[in-house]
């Protein structure tokens, strides 16, 4: 069963608004597939290790500095003196 | 009242030419807003972090210091929160809870006869900075400067073994020199090494304290929160868990904006970064490749050069100091000499900030100051005057006593001269310091005097002595 | 055939040999563009350079310049994958006028092969969905029947080849975002083995699910397009330590004595009759080749779709997290606002699917669930791989089919996310063992496309291109609609 509010929750850490139609259909929509989710639960894998690709030490990048092409600030529209203008923290 | 306190220390690895995970250049300080950034630490749309090998080898040199573990495999983790500091609302950093991922674990550190366990020891990356126009309350927006997003941070956590803030300071005095030392970071440049702490008190909960500027402050936080937590706990309520902020200003710890406990961050494995496999060879390569550390240091320097105990200490605590002895001690074989030079008298002209490194003075010119003296070409309060201004103008102690015209007389017919007018003038004296011992030093002082203090004491002393008895 | 829909590997021949003229050639599909783009909406954006860029080829076709394998070739480029100059808008709001300063390292190496870049394609916002229905820029239509989906979610690629408005097309495929199109649209898609072909530049949905891959209207064209993209990235951590070879070389030396085996769950009841009736058919013809043929289970399949939406949505919940309109994309005034309230609103411009996928994501990875969910899944993946493993070693190849339903009316499922969910059946083990897999067109029902998909062992692109090209051969199917 996942709630209402646990949805709410979710869309807060989330980082998203959601008018309070968005919240009953998405509601009952997580859960069902929250629900299908769990079928996971079907099987036991004590001792099976997770999927992680891995790599020698000695083939990761080397310390040599490359600068960059181009101003990557141009993608910033919201810029000031060269800062990037960002909502205030309260 | 029992105290533990525990140590989250962040070190930039300042000594790595670019960032963790991209090719822009360490080294952010004193540049221009958002111009040290590529389209990797800016996060943009498609790019992928790419792993810097040697901050690997530095961390784990660290960790190797340090006396930690090494897991044959690292990995990374996305610590995932929503901050304009960070470019991809997500940190690239390290995490234990479900394997020892990081670069180093279950480690422990002496200091002073004391020890501290290392928990553990992990790579990071640095966000970028916050800045306001005007103030923070009244400005409209904050303004976000991307240089330093992507730098390399190592986390040190220590078990709160610390008992005592005052070993706090010891332990990171001890921490700074040993960074210093491996050169990984230079501690000195603005920071480079931060410090967040934690305290419980009476076995209570545990507070974690942010936002402390400076190792100093780092002390007076934990006082304040010790006697803080011990007036909550007289007031018969119990300790909250909780984060809080040193405030330097008004010099007491408040309670936090934003809820460290009510976050959730939804920790899973970095999948654009493969997990790092070590194998034996780094940690034995590196254990080779390894400078020479502040203990062995402390004790070479107590061997090969006669220093005592202390004096070595003050030396070591500071890398550039103890380079500045090395170098000096080369060019002048009374090491001792020169030592105490450096920790009695030069010490006192350094800034607290940038040592050593902030005069114009280079260990030649100790070196000389030290041999000058030791040969009685000038006193020892007079080489106190000529440091006083070479310390300013980079001048040669010599150039400086010749101008002064501080050069100690040693010349035994210069000095037979001046003495000979001393008896003419205090005849009666001369009579009496036959019999009386003290009158000797009445005709020394004139003799001083009328050289201005630059008669050597001991050699005036002697021939006054001579004098005195060939009149008999 | 009209010119307009030859095959890459003979027009690159031509233009080679100056007897077509890449500019001419760009300006006929630019033409057709024109003509049917009202009705198939294939792409997003189009680059006003691409003339120029043919006029160029043809200049060093003249002066008897080295060309690349893909001269003067028009390929159409999913609008997930960064183009230097050229807007990338993933179809979604929060980059609707986003323009990269870099490009992809596909991008480069294709641009060094001489490739022209038509345009930007559609796709479902973000590569999240099966029918490209969730673009927020309108959905792309069926060729063969408009009123029905492409496919997704690169359903733009694969619909600008089937209604030649492209020759070559570059797709992704987190859970059979090639695949699927290709099928629906009867082309040609492959998704390569996992790290063969580079992520830089892609922009991430699933990262250890995805890449990029080549499309087509035939096999050797795949083959050919493939051989310039494929190999190690210096950019891209999650390379494979390989260089790319030549895909084209051996693909005409047939199948005979290759092991292949029918996957039995995918040809079950819940497949339509006839979907599993046209696999069926298939391995006939394959049999044909003298390649045998035999059924074969996997077990694992079973938790396959629980543990690939697991692992999809976690890691989008992440990767989308630094859509908040504070650096680049949706420009939205930050004065005024307090920052949670900014991130909120910014982030309310994310279409449902988006939305829905990215609060399960943050679901599955919120504290406590990890070992319930990711962790499980990632431990379904291994199992699912140690299973692989045993049965490549007896067989070659395995099929199945790409869908298990044909392609259905634009709006039928797009309020039943689960279903929908469930079309990718038969394609997520693919991305979720890292095995590369091919979608080939196998026949026509009723006018609609049915895809025949073909999977091998990690880094078998080789066989797999040689048993579609085999497949091809005895199996005439069209490939693009009537011009």
């Amino acid at each position: 069963m996942v709630s209402k509010e646990e949805v709410k929750h979710l869309a807060w850490l989330a980082r998203m608004e959601l008018t309070d139609k968005e919240l009953e259909v998405y509601t009952k929509q997580v859960e069902q597939i929250i629900s299908y989710l769990n079928t996971l639960d079907k099987i036991s894998l004590q001792d099976t290790k997770p999927l992680k690709t891995a790599m020698d030490y000695a083939k990761f990048r080397e310390d040599d500095i490359v600068e960059s092409k181009e101003d990557t600030l141009n993608v910033v529209k919201n810029a000031k003196d060269r800062f990037v203008k960002a909502p205030k923290m309260v | 009242m029992s105290v533990k306190i525990g140590l989250e220390i962040h070190c930039q690895l300042t000594s790595l030419r670019t960032k963790l995970f991209c090719s822009c250049s360490a080294d952010y300080r004193d540049k221009g807003p958002n111009t040290n950034v590529c389209p990797i630490c800016l996060g943009l749309p498609g790019t992928l972090p790419l792993l810097n090998r040697k901050a690997l080898e530095y961390a784990t040199m660290i960790s190797i210091v340090l006396n930690s573990k090494t897991p044959s495999t690292a990995a990374f983790y996305r610590k995932n929160y929503f901050y304009p500091d960070l470019p991809k609302n997500f940190q690239i950093t390290q995490y234990n809870a479900h394997e020892i991922t990081s670069i180093g674990f279950d480690g422990v550190v002496e200091y002073d006869s004391k020890k501290v366990r290392i928990r553990r020891i992990q790579l990071e990356e640095d966000p970028g900075r916050l800045v306001y126009e005007g103030s923070m309350e009244t400005s409209l927006y904050t303004l976000v400067d991307y240089n330093r997003a992507g730098v390399a941070l190592v986390e040190i956590v220590t078990e709160p073994d610390f008992e005592d803030p005052k070993d706090v300071r010891l332990f990171l005095n001890k921490l700074v020199s040993i960074l210093e030392h491996l050169g990984v970071c230079d501690t000195k440049l603005e920071g480079s090494v931060r410090c967040d702490v934690n305290v419980s008190l009476a076995g209570g909960r545990k507070v974690e304290i942010k936002n402390i500027g400076s190792f100093s402050e780092a002390e007076k936080a934990i006082i304040f929160e010790m006697s803080r937590q011990k007036s909550v706990g007289m007031k018969g309520m119990e300790v909250k868990s909780e984060t809080r902020h040193w405030d330097d200003a008004r010099r007491v710890t408040i309670q936090s904006r934003v809820k460290e406990e009510e976050q959730d961050y939804r920790y899973f494995p970095e999948p654009d970064i493969p997990a790092v496999n070590f194998g034996h060879e780094l940690t034995e390569i590196l254990k080779k490749r390894m400078p020479e550390l502040p203990d062995a240091r402390k004790a070479r320097f107590v061997e090969k050069f006669g220093l005592s105990e202390q004096v070595a200490q003050v030396l070591i605590n500071d890398k550039y100091l103890a380079d500045f002895f090395e170098e000096g001690a080369e060019l002048y074989e009374n090491a001792r000499e020169v030592a105490n030079w450096i920790v009695t008298d030069l010490k006192g002209y350094t800034d607290e900030f940038d040592g050593i490194r902030s005069l114009r003075i280079k260990p030649l010119h100790i070196a000389e100051l030290a041999k000058m003296v030791d040969q009685s070409v000038i006193s020892r309060t007079t080489a106190k005057q000529i440091l006083q201004e070479i310390v300013k103008s980079g001048e040669m102690p010599s150039q400086v006593a010749e101008k002064l015209n501080a050069v100690q007389i040693s010349d035994e017919k210069a000095l037979i001269d001046v003495i000979d007018r001393v008896f003419d003038a205090e005849k009666s004296a001369v009579k009496d310091a036959l019999q009386n011992e003290n009158t000797i030093n009445f005709l020394l002082g004139n003799v001083m005097q009328s050289t201005k203090g630059r008669a050597d004491p001991k050699l005036a002393l002697e021939l006054i002595r001579k004098k005195l008895a060939s009149i008999t | 055939m009209d010119p307009i829909t030859l095959g890459a590997n003979e027009l690159a021949t031509q233009i080679k040999n100056g007897s077509v003229s890449a500019e001419g050639y760009v300006a006929k599909i630019l033409d057709r563009i024109k003509k049917v783009e009202n009705s198939i909406h294939s792409y997003i954006s189009l680059n006003d350079r691409a003339v120029d860029e043919a006029r160029r080829i043809d200049k060093m076709v003249k002066n008897g310049e080295r060309m690349g394998r893909l001269a003067g070739v028009p390929i159409a480029v999913k609008d997930n994958i960064c183009t230097r100059g050229l807007r990338t808008t993933c179809a979604s709001k929060m980059l609707e006028d986003y323009v990269p300063p870099y490009n992809a390292t596909v991008i480069d190496r294709l641009q060094q092969e001489g490739a022209i870049i038509l345009g930007k394609a559609n796709l479902d916002e973000f590569a999240m969905g099966s029918t490209t229905e969730f673009s927020s820029f309108g959905p792309t239509r069926n060729p063969w029947d408009v009123n029905r989906v492409p496919g997704g979610s690169s359903g733009g690629s694969a619909a600008s080849l089937a209604a030649a408005e492209a020759t070559l097309a570059l797709g992704s495929d987190t859970g059979g975002s090639i695949r699927c199109p290709a099928s629906f649209c009867s082309v040609v898609g492959l998704k390569p083995t996992y790290g063969l072909v580079s992520r830089f530049g892609l922009v991430s949905f699933a990262n250890s699910l995805e890449l990029i891959g080549p499309m087509g209207r035939s096999a050797s064209d795949v083959a050919l397009m493939l051989s310039c993209i494929a190999g190690r990235d210096s950019m891209d951590h999650t390379t494979l330590d390989v260089d790319s070879m030549d895909y084209t070389a051996k693909i005409k030396q047939g199948i005979k004595g290759v092991k292949i085996g029918i996957v039995k769950e995918m040809i079950s009841d819940d497949v339509d009759d006839v979907v599993a009736k046209s696999v069926h058919e298939a391995a006939n013809k394959l049999e044909s080749l003298d390649a045998s043929i035999e059924e074969i289970s996997i077990n694992s399949l079973q938790y396959a779709l629980a543990s690939y939406y697991t692992i999809a949505m976690a890691e989008v919940s992440s990767n989308l997290a630094r859509y908040d309109g504070v650096r680049y994309g949706l420009h939205m005034n930050p004065e005024g606002f307090a920052w949670n309230a900014y991130y909120t609103k910014a982030r309310s411009n994310f279409g449902s699917e988006v939305k829905r996928r990215i609060m399960i994501g943050t679901y599955v990875l919120s504290s406590g669930y990890y070992g319930k969910y990711y962790l499980k899944a990632q431990q379904i993946r291994t199992l699912m791989r140690q299973e692989l493993a045993g049965i490549f070693k007896k067989l070659d190849l395995l099929i199945a089919p790409t869908m298990p339903v044909m392609p259905f009316k634009i709006g039928e499922k797009i309020d039943e996310p689960l279903k929908m969910y469930m079309a990718d059946i038969d394609t997520v083990i693919a991305n979720l063992t890292g095995i590369p897999a091919i979608s080939v067109p196998c026949t026509f029902k009723d006018n609609l496309p049915i895809g025949l998909q073909i999977m091998g062992n990690h880094l078998s692109e080789e066989l797999l291109l040689r048993a579609a090209y085999a497949f091809e051969q005895v199996n005439d199917v069209k490939k693009v609609v009537e011009v």
